[in-house]
C-alpha cells in the first residue's frame, strides 16, 4: 500500500488519542473513586446500584427505627420493673397491716407509705419520655391516668383518660415487619372498673389503713396479689419485643454490610487495578509518541546532500 | 530532419517540460497537507514522430495534469463516514442525559427519594414531633425540585438539540446551494482538479451531515440524493430545500427536503433526529419517563395520605384538581387515578377533639358527577360541600368543627386532589401541597378511627403507610418501585448509550481504514515528491546542456561559413 504522509501523522494522532482517553477515563476512576461515571459505562450496574441505593436507605432507616423502638422498650422495661417493686412492697406492706397484732399508729404510718406508693405509681404511670407519654397509648400527649384529689391533696380515684389508653404504637423494623414498643395502660394496671385496679386498690388500701379497718385491709390481700402478678404478662412481652428487636438489628447491620459491599463493587474504582493500568497505558502512550516521532520527522530531505 | 534550430526547440520544449512537472511537484507538496485535496501528476509524453524515414523521435509534450482520485474509494469513505456520525451525535445526546442518573448511589434524583420515604419513617416513629414532620417536607420538597430540576435539564437538551439541528439544516442547505454553484462552474471549466476537489468537498460534508450518494456526469458535474431514498438533494445548477418541522421542546422532529419527508435520515442530522424524536431511548423517552413517575408518585402518596388525619384537622379542604365539566361523570373527567366505585368516609370532630359524627358517601364514578358527589357530600350530617370554579370544596358545618377523613376506597379523593401531599400531575408540576408547607400539622402521619371517634396525636399508623411505599410496586404498572423504575430508567439509557457509542467506535476504526484507503491514492507523499523533483531537475539541466551544446553546434557551423 502506498503511504501518504497524511496516514501517518493520522495514525500517530488516533494512536494517542485512544490512548489518552483511556487515561482520562481510568486517572477520572481513581480520582473521583467511582467506577460508573456514567450509565453507559456499566447499564446493568447502574441499575442494579440505583436499587441497592434503595435497599440501602430503607435498611439505614429500618435501623434507625429499630434503634429508637430499642430505647423505647428499655424505656418501659424500666418502669414496668419500677411499677412493680412498689406493687411488691404494697402487698409485703398490706400483709403486714393485716396482722391484727399491729395497732393505729403502725397502720396510720402505713397509710402514710401506701400514699407515697400511690403517688410515685401515678407519677411513673403519667410518665413523659422525651415529651411522650409513655403508658398513653397513641395519645401521647395526654397523661393517661387522671387523677381526683381531696382537700388534703390525696388522691380519692384515678380513671383511665377516657379517648383510650391501650392504642398500639408500632415501629416497622424490616420489610412488613411491625413490632409494638408501648405498653397500653391497662395491660399495667388493669381497666379502670376492674376490682383489681391497683390505684383504686392503693386508694382503698391507704383508707383502710387510715380507719385502722384490719378487716377491710385484709380483704385487699387477694387483689392486690392478682394486681401484682398481672405486672409479670407485659414484662415478660417487653422482654420478648426486646430480644426480637435486637435480632433485627443484628440482621439488619448483616444486610447492611452486605448491601453496601454489593453496591461498593458496583461503584467503587478498584483503585489498584486502575492504577496499574493507568501506568500501563502511561508506557503505551510514550510508546506512541516515540513511534510517531520517529515516523513522521525524517524524509528523503535528510539524505539529498 | 528538422535541423539543428528543430533541435533546439526539441530542447526548449524538454525546458518546458520539465518547469511544468516542476510546478506539479511544487504544487503537491505545497498542499501536501491540504484536506481533500488529490495529488496530480503532469502527464508528459513523448512528442509525436515528424521525419518516418529517420525514426527519432521531436522530445516531450505536455500532455495535461491528471487528478490522482478513487470515487469508489470516496463512496466507501462516505457511506461509513454517514453512519459514524449518525452514531456520534446520538451517543453525544444520550451521554448527556445519562449525566442525570450518574453517580448512581447517590445523584439528586435518586437520593432525593431515597430520603423523601426515609422521611416519613422518622414521622411514623415522632408523629407528634413537629422538626420531624419540617424534616419530611423539605424531603419532599427536594424530591419535587429534583424530578422538575430534572425534566427541565432534558427539555433543555432537546432545545439545544433542536437549535443544533437546525444549524445542520442550514448547513445542509448552505453546502448544497454552493455545490450547484460550483457544478455550474465545473461545466465551464472543465478538468479544473482544484474545481473538482472542492466538490469531493463539498460531497463529503454532506454525506457527514445527511449521507448522500453522489453520481458523476461526464462534464464533471455531480447529482447529489439523499441516502436510502431518491430525493434529489443536488441536481446540476439546482439544489433542494431541507427543512426541518417540529417544536424545539416536545413531540418528535423530523426533516424534509422540498415538502418530501425523508423517514429515517442518516448522518449527524440523523443521530440528533433519532435521539431528539425516539420514545423508546430518546429524549422523548426520559420526559415520558420522568412524566410517568413523577405522576406514579404523586398517585401513591396522595392515595394513601388522603384516607389519613394530621394533628391538627382542617376545617375545609379544597380540590387541587379542576375539572373543567363538573355536570359530567366522574369515570369521563380524565381523572388521575380514575375513581373507581366504592366509598368513602367523612368525620366530624369538635375543635378540641371531641367525635360528633360520621358519614359515609358511595361513589359510581360511571354516573356520578362532581356536582352530585358534592351533592351527596352536602347531605351528609354536619357537612357541606360545593363546587367551586371546577374544585371539589368540603367543609365542616360548623365554623367551630373540624373534618376528618377515614378511608377512600374510590380513589376519589386523590383524583380530585384533597388532603394530598402533593399537588400537580407529572414532572414538571410536581410539588408538596402548599396547605401542608402552610401548616406542618396537616401532614396525615394518623389514621382517624371513625368507628371508634378517635384521632390520636401519638398514631403514626398512616406515616408508617407512607414510608412503606418506598418498597412498594407503584410505577410502571404497578411492576416496579420507583427506585427500581429509575434504576430501569437510567440502565436502558446507559444500554443504549453504550451501544451507539460502541458503533461510533467500530465505525471510527472503519472510516479511518476507508480514509487510509483514500489517502493512500489520492494523497501527497513528500518522499515521492522530492524524488520527483530531482528527477526533473536532472531532466532540466540535461535539456538545458542540450541546448548549449546545439548552440555551440550552430557556433561551430557559423564559424565555419567565417
Amino acid at each position: 500500500m502506498r503511504i501518504a504522509g497524511t496516514i501517518l501523522v493520522n495514525h500517530a494522532l488516533d494512536a494517542m488519542r485512544t490512548t489518552l482517553s483511556n487515561m482520562a477515563r481510568n486517572q477520572q476512576r481513581v480520582a473521583t473513586g467511582r467506577q460508573i461515571q456514567s450509565p453507559a459505562d456499566d447499564p446493568a450496574g447502574q441499575a442494579g446500584a440505583t436499587r441497592l441505593a434503595a435497599r440501602l436507605s430503607r435498611v439505614a432507616q429500618w435501623k434507625r427505627q429499630a434503634q429508637s423502638a430499642m430505647n423505647a422498650l428499655d424505656t418501659n422495661d424500666r418502669l414496668l420493673t419500677q411499677v412493680g417493686d412498689i406493687a411488691a412492697q404494697a402487698e409485703v406492706i398490706a400483709a403486714s397491716g393485716a396482722d391484727g397484732a399491729k395497732g393505729l399508729q403502725e397502720r396510720q404510718a402505713f397509710a402514710v407509705e401506701v400514699d407515697n406508693f400511690l403517688n410515685e405509681i401515678v407519677d411513673l404511670v403519667n410518665v413523659r419520655d422525651d415529651g411522650r407519654h409513655v403508658f398513653s397509648g397513641r395519645e401521647t400527649l395526654t397523661a393517661p391516668l387522671i387523677v381526683t384529689r381531696n382537700a388534703q391533696n390525696q388522691i380519692t380515684a384515678a380513671t383511665w383518660n377516657p379517648r383510650g389508653v391501650d392504642g398500639t404504637v408500632d415501629v416497622e423494623i424490616g420489610d412488613g415487619i411491625t413490632v409494638q414498643v408501648n405498653v397500653g395502660g391497662t395491660a399495667v394496671l388493669g381497666a379502670d372498673t376492674s376490682p383489681t385496679f391497683l390505684p383504686a386498690l392503693l386508694v382503698s388500701l391507704r383508707d383502710a389503713f387510715a380507719a385502722n379497718d384490719q378487716a377491710a385491709v385484709s380483704a385487699l390481700l387477694d387483689p392486690l396479689a392478682a394486681a401484682t402478678k398481672r405486672l409479670a404478662s407485659p414484662v415478660s412481652e417487653t422482654g420478648a419485643r426486646q430480644r426480637q428487636v435486637q435480632h433485627a438489628l443484628e440482621s439488619l447491620d448483616a444486610e447492611e454490610l452486605g448491601a453496601r459491599a454489593a453496591l461498593s463493587s458496583i461503584v467503587d474504582t478498584d483503585v489498584a487495578r486502575a492504577t496499574l493500568e493507568l501506568s500501563q497505558q502511561e508506557v503505551v502512550y510514550q510508546a506512541a509518541l516515540q513511534a510517531a516521532a520517529r515516523a513522521i520527522q525524517p524524509t528523503l530531505l535528510d539524505f539529498l546532500r | 530532419m528538422s535541423g539543428l534550430f528543430g533541435l533546439l526547440n526539441l530542447g526548449a520544449r524538454s525546458l518546458n517540460a520539465a518547469q511544468f512537472a516542476q510546478a506539479t511537484v511544487g504544487n503537491n507538496a505545497a498542499n501536501s497537507v491540504t484536506p481533500g485535496f488529490s495529488r496530480r501528476r503532469a502527464q508528459i509524453v513523448e512528442g509525436p514522430i515528424i521525419n518516418a524515414q529517420i525514426r527519432v523521435g521531436s522530445g516531450v509534450h505536455i500532455a495535461g495534469l491528471q487528478r490522482i482520485r478513487d470515487t469508489l474509494l470516496d463512496g466507501q469513505w462516505r457511506l461509513d463516514s454517514e453512519d459514524l456520525q449518525f452514531a456520534k451525535a446520538h451517543a453525544g445526546v444520550l451521554s448527556q442525559v445519562g449525566e442525570l442518573f450518574t453517580p448512581p448511589d447517590d445523584n439528586a434524583l435518586i437520593s432525593s427519594l431515597n430520603a423523601f420515604f426515609a422521611a416519613f419513617g422518622d414521622v411514623a416513629s415522632r408523629p407528634e414531633d413537629t422538626a420531624a414532620r419540617r424534616v419530611l417536607l423539605s424531603e419532599g420538597q427536594g424530591f419535587a425540585d429534583a424530578v422538575r430540576q430534572a425534566k427541565k435539564t432534558v427539555l433543555g437538551l432537546e432545545s439545544d438539540t433542536f437549535t443544533t439541528l437546525s444549524d445542520r439544516v442550514s448547513e445542509v442547505n448552505g453546502v448544497a446551494a454552493r455545490l450547484a454553484a460550483l457544478n455550474t462552474v465545473i461545466r465551464q471549466n472543465q478538468g479544473d482538479p482544484s474545481l473538482l476537489d472542492e466538490r469531493d468537498r463539498l460531497v463529503d460534508r454532506l454525506a457527514e451531515l445527511i449521507g448522500v450518494r453522489a453520481t458523476e456526469s461526464n462534464d464533471g458535474t455531480v447529482q447529489v440524493v439523499v441516502s436510502g431514498t431518491g430525493v434529489q438533494l443536488v441536481d446540476g445548477d439546482l439544489a433542494g430545500m431541507l427543512a426541518l418541522t417540529g417544536a424545539p421542546t416536545g413531540g418528535s422532529v423530523s426533516v424534509t427536503v422540498n415538502g418530501v419527508s425523508l423517514p429515517s435520515p442518516s448522518g449527524e442530522i440523523g443521530g440528533l433526529v433519532a435521539a431528539r424524536s425516539s420514545t423508546t431511548d430518546g429524549l422523548p423517552y426520559v420526559l415520558d419517563s420522568l412524566d410517568a413517575l413523577a405522576r406514579d408518585v404523586i398517585t401513591a402518596v396522595n392515595g394513601v395520605h388522603a384516607s389519613g388525619s394530621g394533628l391538627t384537622l382542617p376545617q375545609s379542604v379544597t380540590g387541587s384538581v379542576t375539572v373543567a365539566n363538573p355536570a359530567l361523570p366522574l369515570a369521563g373527567a380524565g381523572l388521575i387515578p380514575p375513581p373507581t366505585a366504592g366509598t368513602f368516609t367523612l368525620g366530624v370532630f369538635d375543635s378540641s377533639g371531641a367525635f360528633i359524627s360520621s358519614g359515609t358517601v358511595t361513589v359510581t364514578p360511571s354516573t356520578m358527577s362532581l356536582t352530585a358527589l358534592a351533592a351527596a357530600l352536602d347531605a351528609l350530617p354536619n357537612i357541606d360541600a360545593s363546587v367551586s370554579g371546577g374544585k371539589l370544596v368540603i367543609s365542616a358545618a360548623s365554623a367551630a368543627n373540624r373534618l376528618a377523613f377515614g378511608p377512600d376506597l374510590s380513589s376519589s379523593l386523590v383524583a380530585l386532589g384533597i388532603n394530598g401531599f402533593f399537588i400537580g400531575t407529572d414532572a414538571s408540576t410536581i410539588a408538596v401541597s402548599p396547605d401542608l408547607t402552610g401548616d406542618t400539622n396537616l401532614v396525615a402521619a394518623a389514621q382517624a378511627d371513625l368507628t371508634a371517634g378517635v384521632v390520636s396525636p401519638g398514631d403514626g399508623r398512616n406515616a408508617r403507610a407512607l414510608a412503606a411505599l418506598a418498597g412498594a410496586d407503584l410505577a410502571a404498572g404497578n411492576s416496579q418501585t420507583a427506585a427500581e423504575y429509575l434504576g430501569t430508567l437510567g440502565g436502558t439509557l446507559g444500554a443504549a448509550t453504550r451501544a451507539a457509542s460502541a458503533r461510533a467506535t467500530t465505525l471510527e476504526t472503519v472510516v479511518r481504514a476507508a480514509d487510509d484507503q483514500r489517502q493512500s491514492v489520492a494523497g501527497v507523499n513528500l518522499d515521492e515528491e522530492l524524488a520527483d523533483m530531482v528527477r526533473y531537475q536532472h531532466a532540466f539541466e540535461a535539456s538545458a546542456k542540450f541546448i548549449k551544446t546545439i548552440d555551440e553546434m550552430v557556433s561551430t557551423l557559423l564559424g565555419l561559413v567565417g
